[in-house]
């Protein structure tokens, strides 16, 4: 035997290894495999680094997914009737990012992932407002109420008037379910009312059940364009100058649905019509008046915009501009990245030679623990060292806060208008395969010098408190009036 | 393998005499090989098994899922599905490393994922149990809850005893009609909501639970110590609803072990009082035993009439049939009676008499559970419930009823649909308000009706055909 003997015990040996090897590939693979090939960060809309999604989707506790793993194979066998896995997965996403509680992490379907990139890019369905749901608690009563955060400027939502920090209740009287509808019989019950007094309470609450829509069901259908009206239409806007509402007089497109819907304002509630409509919204606007002041209306901050916004600097400037004028007010589209690009030519270099200038902080977890990192970028060679006024108000959110704020500590501009909506959430979204995908609030943003302006919104430096036009006029825009006055000030302070 | 390799190209070109031993040599190398093929491949297998056995705790199908998981993801040409294990750790993973927030403990995060993945198919039976819940399944056998046995309703300031139950702890202890609890273990019920009372005063067996109470006539409150136990609620009740037309009510309240043997009586009775109609009345049962649902039906029944079909993933798994020597042949109308708390065994019960035509049903629709499920413990410490087969009347009918659009569609349709008064409540003494019964006895006395004119005509014919 000797050597052969050895080395067919070394092959028997090996089948037996490779074998087990095979198993604990596999196990391992397929316990590890997700974030490869399932999620991948298609593109982050407020996440800047080049931070690559780990390789290995790594879970503290293997049990718990072997747990998940053995249950959904044990329904698949067992269950009565045959199941749909791309439903159960739809769901169970759904349910896992709900369990966070943070209105930004949240599952997108493949439809309502399609509207927000179209939505970035500026293709916007629906009324043209920005919806969140804002949560309060009373003691055991919880509401989560949907919310106004911003209106896009030329949207339905904006000729109808709906203004950031309304609450929709109604959705073509339809109750908007904010709150669980029992919790009145529940009342009732602990005060031992009368059966009469109790059942009333019930029916009522299984009527305004029976006729409500959930949040989600609202929110989707305020932001989808009527089906007959999918085409683009963008020159649309000038032609809503003098008569904004033209819904009496019966034109060609009956086949637009209109949406009633019941606001509360201030206390107070108002019906308004809104045409829900598909618009193509302009990345920005800009002019120059009386050949020296630069105005920059930015509607979107996304990547269109960022181009655009270096060659209107350019002509601005060869127009001899001597003071400049950003309005953000109402922007709240927009991707971190691109907000970069566009402050890039604001920030000077700082001392000369840093080639990396923060603009702003990103709060972000590790761990148990909280970190900070800052939010680089390289400065233009030339920047642009003109006096800039910004122009914010409610409607000011989230990456645009950010730019106002950079552009205050960056570039010593002015703020002009109203306190922002003060959302600092550094949001990501993740692709699935199928297209589905999620929201997921990745950090919090600060201003460099550490500034919170989560739920507190950024304060103007000089509060103009009338409900801006957005029309990019003096006359008619105090804001805008404003800016101009204290940039022909400054400019005659210099010379 | 080396031996293979020990032939390298260069040995090749030596000499034709090496080249034909070399040649032998490969020729047996490989005749060696052949032999050894399926050696190495079981080696290979078993390898591979004694792994897996290593990783999973031995549970058998675990490593063909995985083998099959492998292979879909080797073969992974539709984009349009998802994998739920796959999607849930990556978006779990991300999580865990990128979310502001401080994420809830990972095992609460995967339970809310489990959830909502069986969410997904629309079947509320078929659910995951925590921890704390498997627990609490695994200490409840029997089912039966403990309390003190007394029938309460709401009441200003507390709750008022209907009525305590005979032989309950209740009842041994003192408590009376008309009492009004007014706390519990010293807890005022003034703001508390009957169903939160009820569940105040239940708990484990041999426990102890302090009641105070206003009765009528004593001037000041008086406190009772009641020690919980079982509470066997009645079963079935027997009632002479129309005494001039011999129509007896019989209502099955569950169906608990023993329901058969109590309905034996209820039926022996019936029949030797010369009961001309049987209303059986199924309302506000839950269901109970499915071997005392049979036997139910099989007092009802012919021998080997199918009562119910038991339908799986895969088909028909069993028929359960009328059990031999049970049959009654009662030869009077039936009646049953159903309402949306009707469920299980009673639907079960209620489907077979009508598809057999044995009885109609008469009533508001069942609740529509038709549902066998199985607890297969998932680790330690959970398990989930899944809906494993299905229950089927005679006629084929799915008992289920299913969720859409977040209502509820299903259950047994009785022929004559009546809406019940809103003031009605199971167990009144007083009928008059229970509209469901008052249509039964209408129908059953046209029937009795019919009956006689048709035997007085038999009977007029008869003569006449001598």
């Amino acid at each position: 035997m000797g050597w052969r003997g050895g080395l067919s015990l070394l092959m028997l040996g090996l089948a037996f290894a490779s074998g087990w090897l095979t198993h604990r590939i596999l196990y391992r693979g397929y316990l590890t495999r997700g974030s490869e090939t399932v999620v991948q960060r298609d593109f982050a809309p407020t996440l800047a680094d080049a931070r690559v999604p780990s390789k290995e989707a790594k879970v503290s506790e293997p049990a718990m997914t072997q747990l998940y793993f053995r249950v959904f194979n044990l329904v698949r066998q067992e269950f009565v009737e045959p199941v749909d896995p791309t439903r159960m997965a739809h769901s169970s996403l759904q349910m896992l990012l709900n369990s966070l509680n943070d209105p930004h992490s949240q599952y997108l379907t493949v439809e309502q992932r399609r509207r927000w990139l179209n939505a970035l890019n500026g293709d916007v369905e629906g009324i043209g407002a920005l919806l969140g749901v804002l949560t309060r608690k009373h003691g055991e009563r919880e509401q989560q109420l949907l919310r106004v955060i911003s209106v896009l400027p030329g949207s339905p939502a904006q000729r109808a008037g709906l203004l950031p920090g309304d609450f929709i209740v109604e959705v073509n009287g339809k109750w908007v379910i904010s709150e669980d509808p029992f919790y009145e019989v529940l009342e009732l019950q602990r005060a031992h009312a009368d059966r009469k007094q109790i059942r009333e309470a019930d029916q009522r609450a299984r009527e305004r059940l029976r006729n409500s829509l959930t949040l989600s069901e609202a929110i989707d259908l305020l932001s989808r364009a009527p089906a007959s009206s999918t085409s683009a239409q963008p020159e649309e806007k000038a032609s809503h100058d003098g008569t904004p509402q033209k819904d009496t007089d019966g034109q060609g497109n009956s086949a637009t649905a209109q949406i009633e819907l019941t606001l509360t304002r201030a206390g107070q509630t108002l019906k308004v019509k809104v045409e829900p409509s598909r618009m193509q919204v302009r990345p920005l606007e800009y002019r120059l008046f009386e050949q020296r002041w630069g105005y920059l209306r930015l509607n979107l901050l996304n990547s269109a915009a960022a181009k655009e916004a270096a060659n209107a600097l350019k002509t601005l400037q060869q127009g001899g501009m001597k003071g400049l004028v950003i309005d953000l007010r109402g922007t709240a589209i927009g991707q971190q990245e691109a907000c970069l690009q566009i402050l890039q030519p604001f920030i000077s270099k700082q001392g000369g030679r840093a080639k990396q200038v923060p603009v702003a902080l990103v709060e972000y977890r590790e761990g148990k623990q909280y970190r900070k990192r800052p939010l680089n970028l390289t400065p233009a060679s030339q920047s642009i060292r003109v006096p800039i006024a910004v122009l914010i108000d409610k409607g000011t959110y989230n990456v645009a806060e950010l730019m106002a704020l950079a552009l205050r500590t960056g570039a010593k501009a002015r703020l002009f208008g109203m306190p922002t909506a003060g959302d600092a959430s550094q949001i990501a979204l993740y692709k699935l395969r199928d297209g589905s995908g999620f929201t997921l609030t990745v950090g919090r943003y600060l201003g460099v010098d550490g500034t919170v302006f989560h739920q507190r919104g950024i304060q103007p430096d000089v509060r103009i408190p009338d409900p801006p036009r957005l029309q990019g006029q003096p006359e008619g825009d105090p804001a805008l009036a404003r800016a101009l006055q204290w940039l022909s000030q400054t400019q005659e302070a210099k010379t | 393998m080396s031996a293979f390799f020990r032939f390298n190209p260069s040995d090749l070109s030596d000499s034709s005499d090496r080249s034909d031993r070399f040649k032998r040599q490969r020729g047996r190398a490989l005749w060696r090989l052949i032999l050894a093929l399926p050696v190495l491949v079981s080696l290979y297998l078993l390898g591979f098994l004694s792994a897996d056995m290593v990783a999973n705790t031995g549970r058998p199908g675990e490593s063909m899922a995985l083998l099959r998981a492998t292979v879909r993801h080797l073969l992974q040409q539709d984009e349009s599905k998802l994998d739920p294990p796959q999607a849930f750790q990556s978006a779990l993973s991300e999580i865990e490393t990128h979310f502001y927030g401080q994420p809830p403990p990972i095992d609460k995060l995967t339970y809310a994922a489990i959830d909502g993945m069986l969410m997904a198919l629309g079947d509320p039976y078929t659910r995951f149990m925590e921890p704390e819940e498997f627990r609490r399944m695994q200490e409840d056998t029997s089912g039966s809850f403990t309390g003190i046995g007394a029938v309460l309703e709401d009441a200003p300031g507390g709750a008022r005893v209907v009525r305590p139950l005979p032989n309950s702890p209740a009842l041994r202890a003192g408590l009376k009609a008309g009492d009004i609890i007014i706390a519990v273990d010293g807890k005022s019920l003034e703001k508390v909501a009957l169903d939160e009372a009820v569940r105040m005063i239940r708990g484990p067996r041999f426990t102890r639970v302090t009641l105070t109470i206003r009765r009528e006539g004593e001037p000041n409150p008086i406190t009772i110590t009641i020690q919980r136990d079982l509470v066997e609620s009645p079963t079935v009740d027997l009632y002479l609803d129309d005494s001039e037309n011999k129509i007896y009510r019989i209502w099955l309240q569950n169906f608990s072990e023993k329901a058969p043997q109590l309905l034996d009586r209820a039926l022996q009775q019936v029949q030797r009082e010369g009961a001309r109609a049987l209303i059986l009345d199924l309302r506000t049962n839950p269901g109970g035993l499915l071997e005392s649902a049979i036997e139910v039906a099989s007092r009802f029944l012919p021998e080997d009439s199918l009562v119910v079909s038991i339908k799986g993933r895969t088909g028909i798994l069993e028929n359960r049939r009328a059990i031999p020597n049970r049959y009654r042949n009662l030869k009077i109308p039936i009646v049953v009676l159903i309402n949306s708390s009707s469920a299980s065994a009673s639907e079960i019960v209620a489907g077979a008499l009508r598809d057999h035509k044995v009885a109609i049903l008469i009533g508001e629709p069942s609740y529509g559970k038709g549902l066998v499920q199985t607890v297969i413990p998932t680790s330690d410490n959970t398990a989930v419930a899944i809906t494993t087969a299905k229950y089927l009347t005679p006629n084929g009918t799915d008992l289920n009823a299913k969720i859409v659009d977040g209502k509820r569609v299903g259950g047994l349709k009785p022929d004559i649909e009546v809406k019940q008064h809103e003031d009605w409540r199971p167990g009144d003494e007083d009928i008059s308000k229970d509209l469901v019964l008052q249509r039964a006895l209408q129908v059953l006395r046209e029937k009795i009706q019919a009956q006689q004119s048709g035997s007085h005509a038999r009977r007029a014919r008869l003569p006449a055909e001598q």
